[in-house]
């Protein structure tokens, strides 16, 4: 686009566009021209001896047509005058003194565009000008295609189309049971690595004539014999169904807890004392018997030889049994051991606040202070050791009456063994403060 | 006298040694006529045999215009492209000589032989870009 002045003074602009084969058309925007005669713009090539051409201004338009032997090349370019008659004088501006074709490219529309419909696609073809096929490597194109009876501007578009001159439009891209039609517009496009004095530019064409084509025919998908059900049908009872769903499910939630948990047996059996004088009161139970503790732990040393009553009568029901495996008891349960063998955790080290629950993380484990019995036939993966530890007495059956009351500083471990560790009943004793990187208290049953 | 023609030379022949002469679009139109023409066309062509090239592809162009009637707008184009390396003194286009060292071949030879000429071109182009 090149600005010029109008005979009355006022700015107009010289626009040349040329479809890069034969034509050059010039256009004029501005106020009008003159009035004796038409403007006339004279082209000379630089590259033709002697091309010199001629158009004349209609209705703010002209066009060259170049003969064959000057067909436009990227090394084309032309000086452009604008000429003007005024008052029976001519006068003469100069438009472009150089004017790159290359670089003012319009091309013509592509031509010839047809439609194939088949069954699953409909393949649209088209041509260009002869001339233009060596460089169709640079030719891009633009496709809009909507229904018939829709104006363009809801057409949908598919553009970065280079190099073709076929086009597939699958059936699912086309609304079914409507007639559609397209049209194309092309224009050139280069990559970046082109040499500069070769490099094309340009505009889009205008769009070619439209092509009429039926929607191709898609096989027909299943539908019930009520008929193709609408969107809205299918999603309120989708919608439904779930809000039901999640309110039953909230709902039955804590009944399907309930019945998980209804299998678990009472620990009443095992703790009667616990049941029938602290009517199940935990707390009330090891505040009875902490006092007693204490001081039958201060006796222990002094006393080796008496029992704890109270210990021992807690722990004389502790047993397991495959009804109710072990207390922590993971997957094996050993074999059950006797009344005596079991001592309650932790009981003759309670401080003065007794715990509410027993924390498993501090569980440790304890080192294997026998073999099991050699006849032992379960296996053992993970299992806890309830019980108390005699020093200096390692191979003394575990559980006997008589290694807790000989204990000159006994204490009771509820330990959690891994399978690892071998055969190992449920009682064993350790000593309190023998346990590596561990505290006195730690690994046994102290809150 | 000797500075003045030293300086003269220099600068008519500086913008000669600095042009570019980049045909990738007369690559294209040659490749297109090579596969358009090669099974039509049975003509008996010059085909350039030293570096001496312009002039005998100028001649075979014509040739082929003539065979084509004048009708076949790709020959016209990639005679103008001949012309504007021509023109411009590119080094494989540059020499005027009157083509002489020929060998004759059909038009695929002929016009493989201009492609390759024009990718040398294209070639040097890049060459003096670095």
């Amino acid at each position: 686009m090149t600005q010029v002045r109008s005979l009355q003074g006022g700015p107009g602009n010289v626009t040349c566009l040329n479809n890069n084969i034969l034509r050059i058309d010039c256009y004029w925007s501005g106020p009008e021209l003159g009035h004796d005669a038409d403007p006339w713009l004279l082209l000379t090539s630089h590259q033709v001896p002697g091309g010199r051409h001629r158009c004349t201004f209609r209705a703010g338009l002209c066009s060259v047509e170049l003969p064959p032997e000057e067909v436009l090349v990227p090394t084309d370019s032309f000086s452009i005058t604008l000429h003007l008659c005024i008052a029976g004088q001519e006068r003469a501006s100069l438009v472009e003194p150089q004017y790159l074709p290359r670089r003012h490219i319009k091309l013509d529309p592509p031509s010839g565009l047809q439609s194939n419909a088949s069954s699953d696609y409909c393949l649209l073809t088209w041509r260009v000008n002869p001339a233009l096929e060596p460089l169709e490597a640079f030719l891009a194109y633009e496709l809009a295609f909507k229904r018939q009876e829709e104006p363009w501007q809801r057409a949908r578009h598919k553009d970065r189309i280079v190099g073709v001159s076929r086009l597939v439009l699958e059936a699912a891209e086309l609304a079914p049971g409507s007639p559609h039609e397209a049209r194309l517009r092309v224009r050139m496009v280069q990559e970046e690595d082109m040499p500069e004095d070769e490099r094309y530019e340009g505009t889009w064409s205008e769009w070619s004539l439209p092509v009429h084509f039926a929607t191709p025919q898609r096989p027909e998908p299943w539908t019930p014999p009520w008929g193709q059900p609408d969107r809205s049908l299918v999603a309120v009872p989708f919608f439904l169904l779930l809000i039901g769903l999640s309110y039953l499910s909230f709902k039955l939630l804590p009944r399907v807890k309930q019945a998980c948990h209804q299998h678990v047996p009472s620990p009443a059996v095992f703790f009667q004392p616990l049941y029938t004088e602290h009517h199940g009161n935990f707390q009330t139970w090891t505040g009875t018997h902490r006092v007693g503790l204490q001081l039958g732990q201060a006796d222990i040393s002094a006393q080796p030889a008496a029992p704890e009553p109270g210990c021992r009568e807690a722990v004389a029901l502790l047993t397991c049994s495959p009804a109710w495996p072990c207390l922590c008891l993971e997957e094996k349960c050993p074999p059950a051991l006797g009344s005596e063998d079991m001592w309650p955790t932790g009981v003759l080290e309670w401080g003065d606040q007794p715990p509410a629950y027993l924390p498993q993380e501090e569980w440790a484990p304890v080192p294997p202070t026998r073999p099991g019995p050699p006849d032992s036939d379960w296996s053992y993966s993970d299992y806890c050791a309830l019980g108390c530890h005699e020093e200096g007495h390692p191979s003394t059956p575990l559980g006997h009456t008589q290694s807790l009351v000989t204990a000159p500083a006994l204490t009771c471990g509820f330990s959690w063994h891994q399978g690892d560790l071998g055969p190992q009943h449920g009682a064993s004793c350790i000593e309190a403060g023998h346990l590596p990187n561990q505290g006195p208290s730690e690994g046994l049953l102290s809150a | 006298m000797l500075l003045a023609t030293v300086l003269a030379s220099a600068l008519f022949l500086c913008p000669l040694a600095g042009q570019k002469c980049p045909s990738t679009v007369g690559v294209f139109y040659v490749k297109h006529l090579i596969q358009k023409l090669q099974v039509t066309h049975c003509l008996c062509l010059p085909v350039p045999s030293d570096n001496c090239s312009t002039p005998c592809f100028q001649e075979g162009l014509s040739q082929m215009t003539n065979f084509s009637r004048g009708t076949d707008t790709n020959i016209y184009q990639v005679i103008k492209i001949v012309k504007s390396q021509q023109k411009k003194n590119c080094q494989a286009f540059s020499c005027g000589q009157p083509c002489n060292q020929t060998t004759d071949g059909n038009v695929l030879t002929f016009l493989t032989r201009l492609r390759e000429t024009f990718q040398k071109e294209n070639e040097r182009s890049r060459n003096k870009n670095v």
